[in-house]
């Protein structure tokens, strides 16, 4: 060879060589193989992902530094890759942050994310899989107001960071449900996790919505239990939905509600889910609602009638009777997709 | 190969960085292609248990073939080693020999993603069915044809050194190859990993 360097890659390295680096890695990959398919039950999860991580480092590892020859290759070339797998991990971290914008969960995400730069913790979720950035513990927060304007309420939360440099409290607003329990509100927005002492003293605010409104007899609670266990993740607390993800359920489902057809196509849509594309106020979804048959008669006549009393949406009904359990269970069974769910959509056109 | 003098002259002129030209290249688009796969495999990280719809991944996902297809890709890096290895002391015929076995071998690997993919397919899961779908045709499919890319380099070279000879001074062409080759199985052991082993954990 007239480079010199050419020879670099291949001294020492003997066919011996690479075939026990061979044997190892095949090793590996059986290994890797028999902990998944002979899952012992005294290993948990945690250490097994972490297990497997290292054994994954270890090939990756050896087929970098022996096949690609990198340990005695230039360090030029190291220096390329390592470049390479920086930016590669950055961006992983980076995507971890950025995905959980508009739910519950990153206004969390977010009022947490300079204590944990603070603490070195690192990114949550994506590095963990799985994981959705819901924090364990609540930051040092305080109660600071709860506003109402007679129709819709909010609570505002001051939360004090341990940052040395930054004293500054951070204040987050959480638009509230008008009706319902007030304490199991705030506790869904805290991640379950409860807040008892921060509002243990209910607002005069608070007692201004009573628990529904009088003349209706429907299980408030019941409803606002299951949105938050149910459909909060998409349609959001507010009720505004994800726009062009998931739709609204503010102004849509009342007008839903209105028209002939509408009571049975929203438990339907609830029983059965939807699938295919629609078009509410000029935007268009075109995305997948899962069938949530799983839900009792009584969960879904108060989920719905909690949805079509909410966000100001009472005020958009023509008359209302409550959906009642017999209703639900009459068109449970029909084993409708989703795609046929949708067609029983009624148009919102017309007067 | 027709463009080999020339090529041999480029080898022999001076470098700033007295690097072959060539390797560095390689490298270079291996770091870039590092970031392509960081950014594909940390979309399906978020998305990851967010499907609405099945079928989810524990419902599909084989683990023992796809074992198999692992263990048959980095056999297939082994085979290259040794191909450069032959290359490099002038062994024409186990050269050839073992550049065949990286390339069939890596056409087997194909083979089980043809098979997987079919597999998938039949039993409801789509690119649009939902967001395990998308996110892992697109994380493997770009896999498979960065693989398909391997297997047609290897086959390329392997005809031109019959149509015409090739000796130890050619061996940058195979190495570089090498290298490619290479990093395809590294970014399948991440994959392997992350995608299939850990959702058995």
């Amino acid at each position: 060879m007239s480079d010199p360097r050419g020879n670099h890659g291949h001294r020492g390295s003997s066919v011996a060589a690479y075939t026990a680096i061979a044997l190892i890695l095949g090793a590996i990959t059986f290994v890797e193989f028999a902990v998944i398919q002979w899952r012992l039950d005294w290993i948990s999860t945690g250490w097994l992902v972490f297990g497997l991580v290292v054994l994954s480092v270890g090939k990756f590892w050896l087929v970098v530094a022996f096949f690609m020859h990198l340990k005695d290759d230039e360090n030029t070339y190291s220096g390329f890759f390592t470049i390479g797998m920086v930016f590669a991990l950055g961006t992983f971290v980076a995507l971890g942050f950025l995905f959980t914008v508009g739910s519950v969960s990153s206004v969390w995400a977010k009022a947490n994310a300079p204590q944990e730069i603070a603490s070195e913790t690192g990114g949550h979720g994506a590095a963990g899989g799985g994981g959705h950035g819901i924090p364990k513990g609540i930051p040092e927060a305080t109660l600071a107001n709860i506003e109402s304007d007679g129709y819709s309420r909010s609570l505002t939360v001051l939360l004090d960071t341990p940052r040395p440099k930054d004293h500054e409290a951070i204040q987050i607003s959480f638009p509230l449900p008008e009706t319902g329990d007030f304490q199991l509100q705030v506790a869904s927005l805290f991640g379950g996790a409860g807040v008892p002492d921060m509002v243990e003293d209910t607002t005069t605010a608070d007692r201004a919505f009573a628990q529904g409104e009088p003349g209706l007899s429907f299980d408030t609670e019941l409803g606002l239990e299951t949105f938050n266990t149910t459909c909060v993740a998409c349609h959001q607390s507010t009720g505004q939905g994800l726009p062009g993800a998931f739709p609204p359920l503010v102004e849509h489902a009342a007008n839903l509600y209105n028209v002939e057809g509408g009571r049975d196509y929203l438990i339907s849509a609830v029983l059965y889910g939807l699938q295919g594309p629609v078009e509410i106020a000029g935007t268009t979804y075109n995305s997948v609602m899962a069938p949530w048959s799983s839900l009792s008669d009584e969960q879904v006549a108060a989920v719905l009638n909690y949805v079509v009393t909410s966000w100001g949406n009472r005020e958009l009904l023509t008359e209302f009777t409550p959906i009642s359990p017999d209703e639900v269970a009459a068109l449970r069974g029909q084993g409708l997709s989703g795609a046929q769910a949708l067609e029983l959509r009624p148009s919102l056109e017309g007067p | 190969m027709s463009g080999s003098v020339a090529l041999e002259q480029v080898e022999h002129q001076p470098h700033r960085t007295g690097l072959p030209d060539l390797k560095l290249i390689m490298w270079l688009f291996l770091a870039s292609d590092c970031m392509f796969f960081g950014t594909l495999i940390g979309t399906y990280l978020v998305y990851q248990g967010r499907s609405l719809e099945g079928p989810f991944p524990a419902d599909v996902l084989d683990i023992p073939v796809t074992t198999v297809s692992s263990f048959v890709l980095l056999m297939s890096s082994f085979l290259m080693v040794l191909a450069l290895h032959a290359l490099r002391k002038d062994d024409i015929p186990r050269f050839r020999l073992w550049t065949f076995g990286v390339a069939f071998f890596g056409s087997v690997f194909l083979g089980f993603q043809v098979f997987e993919f079919s597999t998938f397919a039949l039993e409801g899961l789509s690119l649009n069915q939902n967001l395990f779908g998308s996110t892992f045709f697109v994380l493997t499919g770009t896999h498979g044809i960065h693989v398909t890319v391997g297997v047609l380099m290897l086959l390329s070279i392997l005809i031109l050194s019959f149509v015409k000879p090739m000796s130890s001074k050619d061996a940058i062409f195979l190495e570089v190859t090498g290298l490619y080759w290479h990093f395809v199985d590294i970014v399948w052991i991440v994959i392997f990993t992350v995608v299939y082993l850990v959702e058995f954990a």
